[in-house]
């Protein structure tokens, strides 16, 4: 089947319902969406299809066949993502390993309200667990971005 | 006083015994290659600039491959844009004092920078020195009149050279026995907080956890213990298994099942579709009920191991008209690292070669030698990023499954754990009880503490450390010596109670219950005092702790103690571990019963800081860490199997229940020894936050997790 | 016998009532004595309301803005609720179109399209009776008569995955709710006093 991941068409050869999780990591070797729950639990595994966030875990790879799948390796495709660069600015990650899916319901979450609150950021981001506590930090990272957006538009 | 020597005291004593006697940093194999010219065990400099720096410790986000390298680069005069880091495979020369005369690579007990700061030091000044002299050779002036500044080596007359130019000449020449060290004053990397090293990998999804090593021709596994704890593989019924496409074999093993694939997901399909039939147990009676039992009949015991003892506690509280007493206690947990135990392994050749994020190298590597029956030397390990450790990576278990995996697989096999199996098969913090005792006339006249718990302790130290002292009164930590108050009569005793569950090393480990434990007693004390409790605090430390007393004042002072606006209740907590002291204050609100922590203000002395910004990171980390399991989390035992399984039942703090903002300030102690940062936020933030729930409501919590507690008080 | 004739005429009866009215706007007035009596109506209804108080059903008609989750029906995790949306988080973030092959159980149910229905439309701590205003009242049902609401009973595919999510299923089948939503609707819906 084939799949249009981070704007370039490829072919797989899996079962139709294997999670899409498993083709990016296992087939494809796009290791940057992690396993966490498997069960859409924790957000680890959140990519975007057609822009909108995504638990690949639960996802049957059936589902997503020619549609567009952007994946953490595929958002900075011009440098880094502004949502990254504040990730680095404000020296968010630690371990690091939920950091890909927190970073993509960021992205989504700015996409859709480029002015966020911090209840808005609670209702984007509280489907990602991390364990290291770095959800202060994230806040302060989204927020930064999010000026940093806004600016870029010319608010 | 009977003073009970502390773990952390031996340890501290050792260090300074053996950096007096510390060698010359043992060269492997200096020599010029394409590579990167390497200096010394730490150093290597490629020529195109770059500073390969590996240190012996994991990055399991704690910071440490900042941390380290900073204290090198900075002796080295290197420039930190050129840093590149690694952690080292398993090498002798990695191997730290972290256990008394028990060499090991590992990362735990907060210690790394303690166990490493001296050698990175000399590293990196041996090293500058090094290449201070190959550029003055190469100019034929005197090494004293080079300079040298992120990473070039300079002489007034003009000349210059970078250290990538100079690295091969230098590596030639003799590394100096007691190279001159930098003075603090003029430290441009330590003490402060250039950027972490692992932040783009780690924001670009290209960080490297065990998870995502990928070889040719590799192979995944899933793995299926038994859920009744200790039962063995009777039998394993495969067909259904074998005829998924993509199963490759089924493994049975003593106590495990393997299923290898193509790829994961079928592996994972296969283990779903086994039918194992497991052997009888003797721990099938273990449930909570069991727990609570053999916990109670500890405290109730006629003897138990004396602690600390100062004055006559049991006779003033015999002779006390109206003891203050309560029982509390805390569930198991799990670590739920959020990448899930994965090993990779490949034996070929008569080598076995492993990649695994493990707090443990050389006991990964020893374990990986009996297995196969290699020299130690035919075997590597290399150490990847660690999605989470907090003790659980410091396990054997599941690195010795992937070796015996790898074993009856011909080829590169990666194992990796579901998330189900993580949570049923942990090592868990033990559950414990207290039973304290006060006497409160005017003040605090007698405190008794009797701890009841299990000893995470036993079978991870070498077996002769088990007779020490210090490892009989672990379960106690932070209550003895260590714990600052001044009373009169204090004792403190301690239950050992085997229970024959899987426990280890928690975050923060005993701390993280005994500083719930007594912060929220001493916290009933001032209640019946009729005293604010930092004016308790501030009374029972007297005069003669001024550390402790100047991280209580600070975080009183930055949390607006005593003025928390309409509707928000604060509680505070003091506790020292792993040679830091750190003071809480978190300030809540209850909404529906629920109580919701807005903010945090912690104030920490750990001595020396490396890296401040890594400091806060870590504290912030702990604190919400200890929120985590002290608002929710409990693994719940049932006819010998683990009650819970993944994430909609074992719930980790999210987002919309952590607290928006956690202020750390830090205060330092010039000339105090380095105290460890890693788990030293988690023990505070319990008490803390059950301390500001008795100010909301008057409902003393003493059995964590607090929902529960908060549930059972209800109903 | 007796019963099977006396069906069959209320049947062709039915049938012969269900002449277009001569005003196509107009809703079809149809006489009392060609309905279900209304006794059997408000049984019917008793059974709905059942339904409609069980968690499959309850869940997704909430009084507030957050979905329930499982048999204690308590608010859905992670802070999800009908405005969740509004930041990019859909439901179909985690409900997906089709369960996979080998579900575990605890999976996010599936189903294309899975959403919530309009705040007015909840279920939750309504009585009977105001249920049954609410449920013949086109208005709060997103402009559905009694036959419509029907036809969304029998036909609705996120509606039907009640009775195979994996969860406990409504107190009756879905085939019988349909033959009770008929009934309710051939009796003109009539309601329970309070």
């Amino acid at each position: 089947m084939k799949l249009n991941v981070n704007g370039e068409s490829v072919e797989v050869e899996v079962s139709e319902d294997t999670p899409l999780l498993w083709v990016l990591r296992d087939h494809l070797q796009l290791t940057g969406t992690k396993f966490g729950c498997g069960v859409a639990q924790c957000g680890a595994c959140t990519v975007h299809l057609e822009g909108a966030p995504l638990r690949s875990c639960v996802t049957p790879v059936h589902e997503v066949v020619d549609k567009d799948i952007t994946t953490i390796e595929g958002v900075g495709r011009d440098g880094l993502n502004p949502v990254q660069q504040a990730w680095i600015d404000h020296a968010v990650p630690q371990c690091g390993y939920c950091q890909s899916g927190q970073i993509m319901s960021a992205i989504a979450l700015l996409r859709f309200k480029p002015d966020p609150t911090d209840d808005d950021i609670d209702a984007a981001m509280s489907g990602n667990i991390c364990r290291c506590g770095t959800y202060p930090r994230i806040r302060k990272a989204i927020q930064a971005a999010a000026a940093q957006l806004r600016e870029a538009d010319g608010e | 006083m009977e003073d009970t020597l502390t773990r952390r005291g031996f340890l501290q004593g050792l260090g300074a015994l053996i950096v007096a006697v510390q060698l010359p940093i043992p060269s492997t194999e200096a020599q010029a290659s394409a590579e990167g010219t390497t200096l010394n065990a730490f150093v290597a400099i490629h020529p195109n600039g770059e500073v390969w720096i590996q240190i012996p410790s994991s990055e399991m986000g704690q910071g440490i491959s900042t941390a380290l390298p900073q204290i090198v680069a900075e002796e080295l005069d290197a420039d930190w844009a050129s840093i590149r880091v690694m952690t080292a495979d398993e090498h002798v020369d990695f191997r730290g004092n972290l256990i008394p005369f028990n060499p090991r690579q590992m990362t735990g007990g907060s210690l790394s920078i303690a166990t490493w700061a001296e050698p990175m030091r000399q590293a990196g000044a041996a090293a500058r020195e090094m290449l201070a002299l190959a550029a003055a050779q190469r100019w034929g002036v005197a090494v004293e009149t080079c300079t040298t500044e992120r990473g070039f080596v300079r002489h007034s007359a003009g000349h210059e050279a970078a250290y990538g130019d100079l690295a091969s000449e230098a590596s030639r020449l003799k590394a100096p026995r007691r190279p001159k060290r930098k003075d603090p004053a003029d430290y441009t990397l330590v003490g402060h907080s250039p950027p972490r090293t692992d932040l783009l990998a780690k924001v670009t999804g290209t960080a490297e956890f065990g998870a995502d090593v990928r070889l040719p021709g590799m192979v995944y596994a899933c793995t299926l213990a038994s859920p009744v704890l200790g039962a063995k593989v009777a039998s394993v019924e495969d067909a259904a298994t074998r005829a998924i496409p993509g199963v490759r074999d089924v493994l049975a093993f003593d106590d495990f099942v393997a299923v290898v694939a193509d790829s994961w997901w079928p592996a994972k399909q296969g283990v779903q579709a086994l039918e194992v039939l497991w052997s009888e147990s003797p721990h099938a009676a273990v449930d909570n009920a069991f727990i609570a039992a053999a916990l109670t009949a500890g405290l109730d015991a006629d003897k138990a191991v004396v602690g600390a003892k100062i004055g006559k506690a049991d006779e003033v509280l015999e002779a006390a008209s109206d003891p203050l007493e309560a029982v509390y206690e805390v569930p198991h947990v799990d670590h739920a690292t959020m990448e899930p135990l994965n090993c990779t392994v490949q034996i070929s050749d008569g080598h076995c070669e492993i990649w695994v994020g493990t707090q443990g190298q050389t006991q990964v590597r020893k374990r990986a030698a009996g297995f196969t029956g290699f020299k130690l030397e035919d075997v590597t390990v290399h150490t990847t990023f660690l999605g989470g450790g907090f003790g659980r990576r410091g396990r054997m278990d599941f690195t010795d499954q992937a070796v015996l995996i790898a074993k009856r697989v011909d080829a590169p096999v990666q194992m990796l754990w579901t998330r189900e199996e993580g949570i049923r098969h942990g090592f868990y913090r033990p559950a414990a009880m207290a039973r304290m005792r006060a006497s409160v006339g005017d003040g605090l006249e007698a405190l008794s503490i009797r701890v009841a718990c299990d000893n995470v302790n036993h079978g991870f130290l070498p077996r002769w450390t088990h007779g020490v002292k210090i490892i009989k009164v672990n379960p106690a930590e932070g209550l003895m010596g260590e714990s600052p108050y001044q009373v009169p009569n204090k004792r403190v005793e301690i239950a050992h109670v085997p229970l024959h569950i899987p426990i280890g090393y928690w975050r923060a480990v005993g701390h993280s219950y005994t500083a719930f434990f007594n912060e929220c007693f001493i916290d009933e004390i001032a209640h019946r005092l009729e005293q604010d409790p930092v004016e308790l605090r501030r009374s029972l430390l007297g005069n003669g702790h001024p550390r402790f007393r100047a991280v209580l004042d600070r975080a009183v002072e930055e949390s607006g103690w005593g003025s928390a606006p309409e509707g928000r209740f604060q509680g505070i907590a003091l506790h020292e571990s792993f040679g830091s002291i750190v003071a809480e204050v978190a300030e809540i609100s209850m909404e529906d019963g629920v109580p919701r922590v807005h903010r945090v203000t912690a104030a920490v002395d750990c001595g020396q800081v490396v890296n401040p910004d890594t400091v806060r990171a870590q504290i912030m980390g702990g604190v919400i860490f200890g929120l985590s399991a002290a608002m929710g989390e409990r693994i719940d035992f049932d006819g010998g199997e683990v009650r819970q399984a993944n994430f909609y039942d074992y719930p980790i703090l999210r987002m919309n229940q952590s607290p928006a903002e956690v202020d750390v300030h830090i205060i330092e102690t010039p000339g105090a020894p380095v105290g460890g940062i890693g788990e030293v936020g988690v023990p505070p933030i319990a008490p803390a936050v059950c301390n500001a729930i008795f100010a909301a409501t008057g409902i003393r919590i003493r059995s964590l997790p607090i929902d529960a507690a908060l549930t059972a008080e209800a109903t | 016998m007796a019963n099977r004739l006396l069906f069959l005429g209320i049947l062709a009866a039915t049938a012969w009532a269900a002449d277009p009215p001569t005003d196509p706007t107009e809703t079809p007035v149809v006489p009392p004595e060609l309905t279900v009596p209304e006794a059997e109506g408000l049984a019917a209804f008793s059974d709905i309301y059942r339904v409609t108080q069980s968690p499959r059903c309850m869940n997704c008609h909430p009084a507030g803005d957050a979905p329930l989750q499982t048999d204690l029906s308590i608010p859905h995790s992670m802070g999800v609720t009908r405005n969740s949306v509004y930041v990019g988080l859909m439901c179909s973030t985690c409900h997906r179109s089709k369960g996979l092959g080998h579900t575990l159980p605890h999976l996010p149910p599936a189903d294309p399209h899975w959403r919530m229905p309009d705040a007015i439309q909840g279920f939750q701590g309504r009585t009977e009776a105001e249920l049954c205003r609410q449920l013949a009242d086109p208005e709060q049902t997103g402009d559905r008569n009694l036959d419509a609401l029907t036809e969304h009973v029998r036909t609705d595919h996120l509606l039907m995955t009640s009775w195979h999510s994996g969860r406990t299923p409504p107190p009756i089948s879905h085939g019988a709710l349909v033959k009770r939503f008929e009934a309710w609707a051939a009796a003109g819906g009539p309601c329970p006093s309070e």
